[in-house]
């Protein structure tokens, strides 16, 4: 078990390193946090990005220590962003920029191949990272809206944020997937 | 092309770092890491461009107690799977 976690620090290091002089990196996504426009399997390819370039709807990779995370940015602070898994219902803790590896600029799902640096997707993004801090205010168990309003409306809003951001995002992949 | 006579080169992009008893190696370009053991490091190290695959195979005979034929044999099919993953490529020429 801790050789296991020494090799992934090694495997980190390295990568980070790579990031640094080759100027992008492919990561294979791991989890379901991000779904539907990442899924376990898929590949990211991530490049560096300096903090004040940094937008709402970036999708970012960052160092949690143990682990790397990747995750959209919802909101921008003075050092720091608010992150949330697309399929997630809570935001992260907040990101300080010297964790932040880079952003994905490229998203690899089998053959399609998805540039996040093209007008529609920054523009789409924008949009899905706005709705997902709603969906974070609605649907969070601790947020701000728990408890001033009936449990039913909360969750109604929140799953109504959600449905229309699955929307956006799957009619974005299906446009992708055509063009 | 006879693989024993040629020479492997490691892609340019690909990071490694060699531990007591193992050698990991980061391949950016297909986001694979690869823990490979104390021989795949030992063959790993001598990936220079200028070692040919037959002159891997006779120091690895050199360093291990194993036959020279199934040495040449490992080595080419480790070596090969090093070049699926991207980690290396061989030259027909030893490069300087």
């Amino acid at each position: 078990m801790e050789k296991d976690f020494e090799r992934k620090q090694i495997v980190h290091e390295l990568s980070r390193a790579a990031l640094v002089e080759n100027g992008s990196l492919r990561l294979k996504v791991t989890s379901y946090s991000m779904y539907p426009i990442l899924a376990a399997g898929s590949f990211v390819v991530v490049e560096p990005k300096p903090p004040k370039n940094l937008r709402c709807g970036d999708i970012i990779v960052w160092d949690q220590g143990a682990s790397w995370n990747t995750h959209r940015i919802v909101k921008i602070q003075e050092n720091s962003c608010i992150t949330k898994g697309d399929a997630n219902w809570e935001c992260d803790a907040p990101v300080e920029f010297k964790d932040i590896l880079g952003w994905v600029t490229c998203i690899q799902n089998g053959t399609k191949s998805w540039e996040q640096t093209g007008l529609l997707w920054i523009s789409l993004n924008g949009v899905i990272a706005r709705l997902s801090a709603a969906e974070a205010f609605w649907g969070s168990q601790s947020g701000p809206a728990a408890g001033r309003i009936p449990p039913w409306a909360k969750s109604l809003l929140a799953n109504l944020v959600r449905f229309e951001k699955k929307l956006l995002l799957r009619s974005a992949i299906l446009l992708s997937k055509i063009r | 092309m006879n693989t024993n006579h040629t020479y492997p080169i490691r892609n340019k992009n690909v990071f490694a770092r060699e531990e007591q008893l193992e050698t990991v190696i980061v391949i950016p370009d297909r986001g694979k890491a690869e823990v490979v053991n104390e021989l795949g490091g030992f063959i790993w190290s001598k990936i220079t461009g200028s070692v040919s695959v037959e002159e891997i195979a006779q120091e690895v005979c050199a360093e291990y107690p194993v036959d020279e034929d199934e040495a040449r044999t490992d080595a080419i099919q480790f070596l090969k799977s090093l070049e699926i993953k991207g980690a290396i490529w061989f030259a027909s020429e030893p490069q300087r």
